[in-house]
């Protein structure tokens, strides 16, 4: 019997692990895998660099990306304060129908979102020629998670994207540029959104005051804008692994306990079978 | 029972007893009725099962509160059925701890189902007299495969839009009324918004249709009693225990090392068993590139898409619907087409071999069922020279060959072992077998 018992577990381990290879069959890249403070069991967030992931987002992804079902309010996750929540919020505005039924415009507040130049996904796929992802969950609406966010962001191929613009431009001369990133898509190929976090554009993102010039780097801001989106899809990431670490603990104990409470139980009761004989009896 | 005096002692419980006689039963069923008392921890299953049931309602009614059954899609292309999930999760204090709970539980209510029913196969208990007993568990899978898809579906992502899509075509290979059928279920011509409001009401719905039949299901078992790991019957009382200490402590034990891996996966990798893009709104304008559903349903797609050739006025399509709906079907007749008298598979030299690869068998179905119909198989790491197709072909050959060749001829090959004249032989004999 426990033979058969450890077959199966065999076969169910053997069984996951041959479902998660599936998934990289055919020409599907792997994605390196990356440190986070927020990895693992035991992780946490980094409000310094989830606050400069936020600032990477307002002043280079926003243009283009919805963030809808995250409010100002929410940001009191990556640790700002309420004044400080007010304050940006009000540096937006925001058009509204007040109780004439008059558009009037008035400064954004905790309880709004962050402001979207498109306004709607028709707009923003008329602009862009296909509407830019929201990216409220996004980082938990593609495998590898943050991995993938920040391969994707670091993985734009510039000689490859020259190789096949001027290919496509010999085959006809109003082509317009191919962008070619080495992950996109888990299998690398043209993407829509051109290289948002080039050299230039880190240099040119303003985190104010203390925020040392070490942060300016490509990779760095990468990372920290793939912080940012990791929390913004799984705010309650953080909290939920420090409870589980709590209740595997406890559930634990509690089978440890259970165990040893059914084995006396079973001693006992083997021990009364032997002695009168038999349970109890309601076959006939 | 309701001629019977109440058995109990102290007058409340006497008086109510009297009147409502639920406390007897509770009674008879834990202590008076007889178990066989070499049960194994393969027969831990049922009652986690049964827990998983409690969890689900309990974790359902909560999202409930909280849950909009709209497809009506916002300018940021949110619809609100997704919207209200990630509001329960982002802004409900514990929400994302009971959509977690939920959403993992439907997985693991499908393990420990999936563990019960390979035990009820290896054992035979299906046979004489349980055909009732398994009758009803089949009826009971098949209404959590019907209430885990339309669950699947209430969070409206890019996959359960897909999926709602690709399984009610299913529903078109009925002849004459599939069609119909298919219009009925969507509430519209497409996957739409009246799809959604139809899905979450069965889905509410079924969960207790469901416990009815669980009920059904537990009565049946009271009647016939359990089946053992030996498959003979009950001889005398030295063959039994009662339920209560022994197996509710035993019960106990399995249950909180179930619940440990469960909660250990919905705590640290909640969306491990899911599909990712899942957390896309639902976009009817763009399919995901590669449409599969839950693991747990994995096998049956495979046998689904096993099919790709049409055999006379028969397409592939039609085929295919109809070999999944076999697949389930034929479940109902298993206690007819297994002919051996033996129940037990520990007494069956030749039928253990045929068991196990049809456990291994499903384990490649729901491989198969993950994978790109075209390109070579990967078995465990390693790409076969063979299509996933043909592989898919040949698994969905074996497990239809498994129940109307192999269980109905084996006998008439097969040498069983001797069985023991009763549970309490080879225990007295040989100690700690069993």
């Amino acid at each position: 019997m426990k033979q058969m018992l450890s077959n199966v577990i065999a076969a169910a381990f053997v069984a996951i692990a041959g479902a998660g290879l599936a998934h990289a069959e055919g020409e599907a890249v792997d994605i390196p895998h990356q440190d986070w403070t927020f990895s693992g069991p035991f992780g946490t967030w980094d409000e310094a660099q989830l606050q400069r992931g936020f600032v990477i987002f307002s002043q280079n992804c926003s243009s283009c990306h919805s963030m809808s079902r995250v409010k100002y309010r929410h940001l009191s996750g990556i640790g700002l304060s309420e004044e400080h929540i007010e304050m940006i919020a009000s540096e937006q505005t925001i058009t509204v129908i007040d109780g004439n039924g008059e558009e009037v415009e008035r400064p954004r507040l905790p309880t709004d979102t962050f402001p979207w130049a498109p306004g709607n996904r028709a707009a923003a796929a008329a602009l862009y020629g296909k509407a830019p992802p929201d990216f409220s969950r996004l980082a938990l609406a593609r495998e590898d998670t943050a991995d993938y966010i920040y391969a994707l962001l670091t993985g734009y191929n510039d000689e490859k994207s020259a190789k096949l613009t001027k290919e496509a431009q010999q085959a006809d001369p109003n082509a317009s540029e191919v962008v070619y990133n080495d992950y996109y898509g888990h299998t690398g190929g043209q993407i829509a959104m051109v290289n948002p976090l080039t050299e230039t554009k880190v240099s040119d993102i303003n985190y104010g005051d203390g925020v040392g010039s070490e942060y300016l780097t490509v990779d760095q801001a990468a990372r920290d804008i793939t912080a940012f989106m990791m929390w913004a899809a799984d705010p309650t990431m953080v909290d939920r692994k420090r409870l589980g670490v709590s209740v595997t603990l406890f559930m634990l104990l509690f089978t440890l306990m259970a165990w040893l409470a059914y084995r006396s139980i079973a001693r006992k009761v083997k021990r009364e079978l032997a002695e009168d004989g038999g349970g109890p009896w309601d076959r006939d | 029972m309701g001629q019977l005096k109440s058995p109990f002692k102290n007058p409340a419980l006497n008086w109510v007893d009297s009147r409502l006689p639920v406390l007897r039963i509770v009674r008879h069923v834990g202590l008076e009725h007889a178990y066989p008392k070499n049960l194994t921890y393969w027969w831990n299953f049922g009652s986690i099962a049964g827990f998983m049931l409690v969890l689900m309602i309990v974790t359902g009614l909560l999202l409930t509160a909280n849950f909009v059954p709209s497809a009506e899609t916002d300018a940021y292309g949110w619809n609100r059925a997704l919207g209200s999930v990630d509001s329960i999760m982002r802004d409900q204090p514990g929400g994302w701890l009971v959509r977690y709970l939920h959403m993992n539980g439907a997985s693991f209510f499908f393990i420990a189902v999936y563990f019960h029913m390979f035990r009820g196969l290896y054992y035979g208990s299906y046979k004489a007299p349980r055909e009732i007993l398994w009758i009803l568990g089949v009826v009971i899978l098949i209404l959590m495969m019907g209430i885990a898809f339309m669950g699947y579906s209430m969070v409206w992502g890019a996959m359960s839009f897909a999926g709602a899509q690709v399984i009610s075509e299913v529903f078109t290979v009925i002849p004459v009324v599939g069609d119909d059928i298919r219009q009925l279920l969507l509430g519209s011509f497409t996957v739409d918004d009246p799809t959604l409001n139809r899905f979450f009401t069965l889905h509410f719905l079924l969960p207790f249709v469901l416990a009815g039949v669980v009920i059904l299901h537990m009565t049946t078992l009271l009647t016939v009693g359990s089946n053992n790991p030996l498959g003979i019957d009950l001889q005398s009382e030295k063959d039994t225990v009662s339920f209560h200490p022994y197996y509710t402590f035993k019960d106990v034990f399995g249950l909180a090392a179930f619940l440990t891996v469960y909660l250990f996966v919905t705590f640290f990798m909640p969306e491990m068993l899911g599909e990712a893009i899942n957390n896309d709104p639902a976009d009817p304008s763009s399919t995901p590139a590669h449409i599969v559903p839950e693991w747990y349903f994995l096998w049956a797609f495979a046998i689904l898409r096993s099919i790709t050739f049409d055999i006379g006025p028969l397409d592939a399509k039609t085929l295919g619907g109809f070999a999944m709906f076999a697949a389930l079907g034929v479940l109902f007749i298993l206690p007819w087409l297994d002919r051996s008298p033996v129940r037990s598979g520990r007494f069956r030299p030749m039928f253990k071999w045929f068991f196990w690869a049809f456990v291994v068998n499903i384990v490649i179905l729901t491989l198969v069922g993950l994978q790109n119909a075209d390109k070579n198989f990967v078995f465990f790491g390693l790409e076969l020279p063979v299509t996933t197709g043909l592989v898919g072909l040949l698994s969905t050959g074996y497990y239809f060959a498994y129940f109307v060749i192999v269980l109905p001829f084996l006998p008439m090959f097969e040498k069983t072992k001797t069985l023991p004249h009763s549970i309490a032989e080879p225990v007295l004999r040989d100690g700690a077998e069993a």
